[in-house]
């Protein structure tokens, strides 16, 4: 197995042996990895410049620490955010014992590797072997670097899952209709109640596949199937709606979505929220752009004191070569 | 009612070099001038494929250290991505294949760039050029208006660089000659649509443009036909109607490529 460099970011990490970040940092270097840790997520944007890691593994609650970055409105979601936008191809695991509704789908929607629980009532699985288990996984992946110029034709058709129990007064399928009219005018919409017919017929002519369900309350009998649609992608992206507050709420819900954040839907809508329909037109424009195998992000503004710019002049000089240095004088003289 | 003019714009590598200063801090008037050009011709743009390449091999294969290769590989790569981004998703660009264009006959735009990489280009374009760019230089050092050390520094550069390319010339060098035979075979083939090579390059901009309106395709292609083994009969009526009226290289400050309303 290749060696990886492991950031590992906690704000508990340096209080007691019984943190499961600790755990997880001996578990890992006993694996032959080079691990790394920080207590606070300033630390981590400030190295993305001069380090370079294979894996940043993040705490999602970091309020124990102060820290120049204000715990109160970020959280390690947040600093997974700004790495994902600022790099498609870096590999982000979310390790933590917390989180909340927002956590879980914006986990899902910046297509972090994963998102483990590290325990509790929740979960049985111990987390720091869970964790263990994928990055043993990861190291064994070759990542792609392939950033492909063509682009993907797709015939003017969506397959629409739609499930009985979803919420019709959150979104209903004329509302999906009416936002596939005005994005792709004259799609042909083939609608499906049933998980088999979608396995059965997804190919790669959808545009995309949108599936709508109150909660998938059956993943565990039906994670074989979901997973087999989602590997699909990216010919067509698929965009999953569904409804943290069902059943006994989000808490009671964070394993089925947990479980769907680690099968990578392309995005994960959350019903349950006021702008719910707008949400989903803009994942729908996002899937329809072609982004080669990586969602490509606009640069991150935020915290750019933090992590600078990727490039020096000394590199844009070296890119250009002396020879195709123009001059901006000249074009001043000549003007 | 003005009728829509149908047409493609061709970047050559050094479009995709000035954008990538955006990931330096220091977006100058120039790059946010063509992300407006990439964004207002958006689904117009063409990125032949030795365009990407070349530009993808100075990204990635030379200046790096060899102790941190893989931070310097990352944040190139975090870079190349976001112009990746700005060419192919927000331009909507196509992909140029010159390998797939087709042959005028049995001319490929291989063929065609041997012949144009070696064209002797005549003593007045060479006066003209040596002519204008000693005036640019003679400018350059008559400026006397007080300049800051910085600027003087700059100035006294700028005046070395034109003096060592007064002696060590360049017309169509590099890749060059292969990125204007891939357009100029495009251009034949695509007569309703007027095509612009967009570049940074004087020295390319001036070399090609003069090469379109003295160099005859159409004698060149013959030529090349006729010492080929597959020199058929009607070859030359397939290539007696070839101009090059509908292909112009053209800098980004140009009004024919000023971004539409």
């Amino acid at each position: 197995m290749k060696p990886l460099r492991i950031l590992i970011m906690d704000d508990e990490i340096y209080r007691g042996d019984n943190n499961p970040s600790i755990q997880a940092e001996e578990r890992l270097t006993e694996m032959g990895h080079l691990v790394e840790t920080t207590e606070k997520m300033s630390d981590v944007l400030s190295s993305i410049k001069n380090r370079y890691y294979d894996i940043y593994i993040l705490d999602v609650d970091m309020s124990f620490v102060d820290d120049e970055i204000d715990s109160s409105k970020n959280s390690g979601t947040t600093i997974g955010k700004v790495l994902r936008e600022r790099n498609s191809f870096y590999n982000i695991i979310i390790f933590s014992a917390r989180g909340r509704v927002w956590d879980w789908f914006s986990a899902a929607n910046h297509h972090f590797q994963g998102y483990i629980y590290k325990g509790g009532s929740y979960n049985e699985d111990d987390g720091v072997e869970k964790l263990a288990e994928h990055i043993k996984e990861l190291s064994e992946v070759k990542i792609d670097y392939t950033l492909s110029m063509d682009k993907y034709h797709y015939e003017n058709k969506v397959l629409i899952y739609y499930h009985p129990d979803t919420p019709v007064e959150k979104i209903s399928l004329d509302n999906i209709r009416n936002i596939l009219d005005e994005l792709l005018p004259g799609a042909e919409v083939e609608v499906r109640t049933k998980l088999a017919e979608v396995k059965e017929r997804i190919n790669s002519n959808y545009a995309l596949v949108l599936m709508f369900h109150s909660m998938f309350q059956d993943i565990t009998k039906t994670t074989e199937d979901i997973k087999e649609i989602f590997s699909n992608q990216p010919f067509p992206h698929i965009i999953v709606g569904i409804d943290s507050s069902s059943g006994w709420g989000e808490e009671a819900n964070r394993n089925t979505i947990l479980n769907l954040v680690n099968a990578h839907p392309f995005k994960m809508l959350d019903l349950n929220q006021p702008a719910a329909e707008n949400e989903l037109r803009q994942m729908i424009v996002a899937a329809l752009k072609w982004y080669g195998k990586h969602e490509i992000f606009e640069y991150p503004n935020e915290f750019q004191n933090f992590y600078g710019y990727p490039l020096t002049d000394d590199d844009l000089e070296a890119i250009k070569g002396a020879e195709d240095y123009y001059d901006d004088i000249e074009e001043d003289i000549e003007d | 009612m003005k009728k829509q003019v149908d047409y493609k714009i061709i970047l050559d590598t050094n479009i995709l070099y000035e954008l990538t200063r955006r990931y330096t801090g220091f977006a100058d008037g120039k790059v946010i001038h063509i992300e407006r050009i990439l964004r207002n011709h958006c689904a117009n743009i063409l990125v032949p494929d030795l365009v990407w390449a070349e530009f993808s091999a100075a990204f990635f294969q030379k200046g790096f250290p060899y102790e941190d290769y893989a931070k310097w590989y990352d944040n190139r790569l975090t870079a190349f991505i976001q112009v990746y981004r700005t060419i192919n998703i927000d331009a909507k660009a196509e992909y140029l294949r010159i390998a797939n264009l087709n042959s005028i006959k049995s001319v490929d735009y291989l063929e065609l760039a041997r012949e144009i990489a070696a064209i002797k280009f005549s003593e007045d374009y060479i006066k003209k050029e040596n002519a204008r760019m000693l005036n640019i230089i003679k400018e350059a050092q008559d400026r006397t208006e007080p300049k800051s050390a910085q600027e003087e520094k700059q100035r006294c550069e700028f005046i070395e660089r034109q003096e060592h390319q007064l002696r060590k010339g360049k017309l169509l060098d590099g890749m060059d000659a292969q990125i204007f035979s891939a357009a100029v075979l495009y251009a034949l083939q695509n007569r309703e649509r007027n095509v612009y090579i967009l570049t940074l390059d004087k020295f390319f901009k001036s070399a090609a443009s003069h090469v379109c309106s003295h160099i005859c395709f159409y004698d060149k292609i013959c030529s090349l036909l006729s010492s080929s083994n597959n020199n058929e009969a009607g070859d030359k009526e397939a290539v007696d109607s070839l101009s090059l009226s509908n292909l112009r290289i053209v800098n980004i400050w140009d009004s024919l490529i000023s971004p539409v309303a």
